[in-house]
C-alpha cells in the first residue's frame, strides 16, 4: 500500500491559517463569534479527519480514555502535526486530561495584538479533537486552558470525557 | 483468446444508518444471450415484478425466469425499451420481426440494491448478538456456492462490502485500500457530504484502479 508523502511547506501552512483566522476577525469583528466559528470549521474537518486517521494508522478502539489520550498525543498529533504533546494533569475520575504542547506550528511567528485578547488562535483545533472523537462514540469537551499567545507559559488543551454516544452505536459495540 | 478474470463481482458501502452511499458492479454475466428470433416468437413472455420475463419455452441457454434486457441493441429497462417501446406489444407486431433480443439473468435494480444493503446492515449486528463471547464483531464473511462477500465495518461504523469469487484472496488488504480511498476521494472533497450518495469521478477511478490490481495479485484461477 503506497502512502503518499505530502510535503505541503509548513510555512504555507502557517500563512494559510493565518488568513483563515484573520478574514475571520474581519467577517465577524468579535473574538468570541470567531473562537465559535473556528470550533466550527474544526468540527467539520474533524468528521472527515477521524477516517483518514483510522484508514492509515491501524490504531484499534480504545478501551478507555487514558489509551485515548495516548493515542491523541503519540499518533495523532504527531501524524498530523509533526508535534507530540505530553499528556498529564489527570483529573481523579480519569475523566479528564491536558495535552500540553511544546510548540504549535500554527502560531509559529504569530503574535496576538492588544485588541484580540479574547481570541482563541488555534481553537480549529478544539474543534478537530470534538470531531474526530464524536466519530467514534465519544462526546468529549476540549479547550485551551492555558495559551502561550496570550501571555501563559505553556500551550495546555483540556479535554473532558462528556458521554459516550448511545445512539446508532456500530455492530459489537454494545 | 486472453480470459478476462472478473473475480470481484461487486463493492457496496454503507453508511452509519444503513443507506447505500455507493455501488458498483464489475462482473460480466455469464448466462446473457442474444439471439434473433423471427415471427412468431417460440417463447412464452410475461411481466413479472415489473420486468418482462420468460414464462415458457428454453432454448440455446435461454431459460425460464431469464428477462428481456434489449431489443435490437436498446436496453430494456422493466417493461419499456430505453426509447419507449412497451416490449410485449412491440413483440405481438409481426412488423418488427426479426427481431434481436437479449435475455438473461433479471439484475437487480437500484431499489433492489437499497433495500438488500439496508437489511445487510441490520443482519450485521446479528453477529454480534450471536456471539458466545461478550464482543465480537458483526458479519464478517458470508458465503455461498458462487461468491464470498466480505464485510469490513470501521470504528466509525461505515461498512464496506465486497462480493468476489470464493477463490479471490488478498481481499482483506482491498477492502482496507478502499477505506483509504474514500478517506481520500470522498472525504477530502470539501463539496461531498458525510453520508450521502458517493458521486467523485475520482473515487470511482481509483476504486476501479484498486480492484484490477487487487484481481492481478490474488487470484487463483484455473491452471495455478
Amino acid at each position: 500500500l503506497s502512502q503518499q508523502t505530502n510535503t505541503l511547506n509548513s510555512e504555507l501552512f502557517t500563512l494559510t491559517y493565518g488568513a483563515l483566522v484573520t478574514q475571520l476577525c474581519k467577517d465577524y469583528e468579535n473574538d468570541e463569534e470567531v473562537n465559535k466559528q473556528l470550533d466550527k470549521m474544526g468540527y467539520n474537518i474533524g468528521v472527515r479527519l477521524i477516517e483518514d486517521f483510522l484508514a492509515r494508522s491501524s490504531v484499534g478502539r480504545c478501551h478507555d480514555f487514558r489509551e485515548t489520550a495516548d493515542v491523541i498525543a503519540k499518533v495523532a498529533f504527531k501524524m498530523y502535526l509533526g508535534i507530540t504533546p505530553s499528556v498529564t494533569n489527570w483529573s481523579p475520575a480519569g475523566d479528564e486530561f491536558s495535552l500540553i504542547l511544546e510548540s504549535n506550528p500554527l502560531v509559529d511567528f504569530v503574535e496576538l495584538p492588544d485588541n484580540h485578547s479574547g481570541l482563541v488562535y488555534s481553537n480549529l483545533l478544539c474543534g478537530v479533537l470534538r470531531g474526530a472523537l464524536e466519530m467514534v462514540q465519544m462526546a468529549v469537551d476540549v479547550k485551551f486552558a492555558q495559551d502561550t499567545l496570550r501571555g501563559d507559559n505553556v500551550t495546555e488543551i483540556r479535554m473532558k470525557f462528556i458521554k459516550r454516544i448511545e445512539e446508532n452505536l456500530p455492530a459489537g459495540e454494545e | 483468446m486472453p480470459v478476462v478474470n472478473m473475480a470481484i463481482f461487486s463493492v457496496y458501502i454503507v453508511n452509519k444508518a444503513g443507506g447505500l452511499i455507493y455501488q458498483y458492479d464489475s462482473y460480466v454475466p455469464r448466462s446473457e444471450n442474444e439471439k434473433t428470433f423471427s415471427f412468431p416468437l417460440d417463447l412464452v413472455l410475461k411481466t413479472h415484478d415489473e420486468r418482462v420475463v420468460v414464462a415458457f419455452g428454453q432454448r440455446d441457454g435461454i431459460r425460464v425466469g431469464h428477462a428481456v434486457l434489449s431489443i435490437n441493441g436498446v436496453d430494456v429497462n422493466g417493461r419499456y425499451t430505453s426509447d419507449g417501446k412497451e416490449v410485449i406489444e412491440y413483440l405481438k407486431d409481426p412488423t418488427n420481426y426479426p427481431v434481436a433480443i437479449r435475455f438473461g439473468r433479471p439484475r437487480l435494480s437500484s431499489n433492489e440494491k437499497l433495500m438488500l444493503a439496508s437489511m445487510f446492515h441490520s443482519l450485521f449486528a446479528i453477529g454480534s448478538q450471536l456471539s458466545p463471547e461478550e464482543r465480537s464483531s458483526g458479519i464478517e464473511m458470508l458465503e455461498t456456492d458462487t461468491f464470498k462477500l466480505h464485510c469490513f465495518q470501521t470504528l466509525t461504523g461505515i461498512k464496506f462490502i465486497i462480493l468476489a469469487d470464493p477463490r479471490q484472496a488478498g481481499i482483506d488488504s482491498l477492502l482496507r485500500k478502499i477505506y483509504e480511498i474514500y478517506s481520500d476521494f470522498a472525504l477530502k472533497n470539501p463539496f461531498y457530504s458525510l453520508e450521502m450518495p458517493i458521486r467523485c469521478e475520482l473515487f470511482d477511478q481509483n476504486l476501479k484502479l484498486a480492484l484490477e490490481v487487487a484481481e492481478k495479485a490474488g487470484t487463483f484461477g484455473p491452471g495455478s
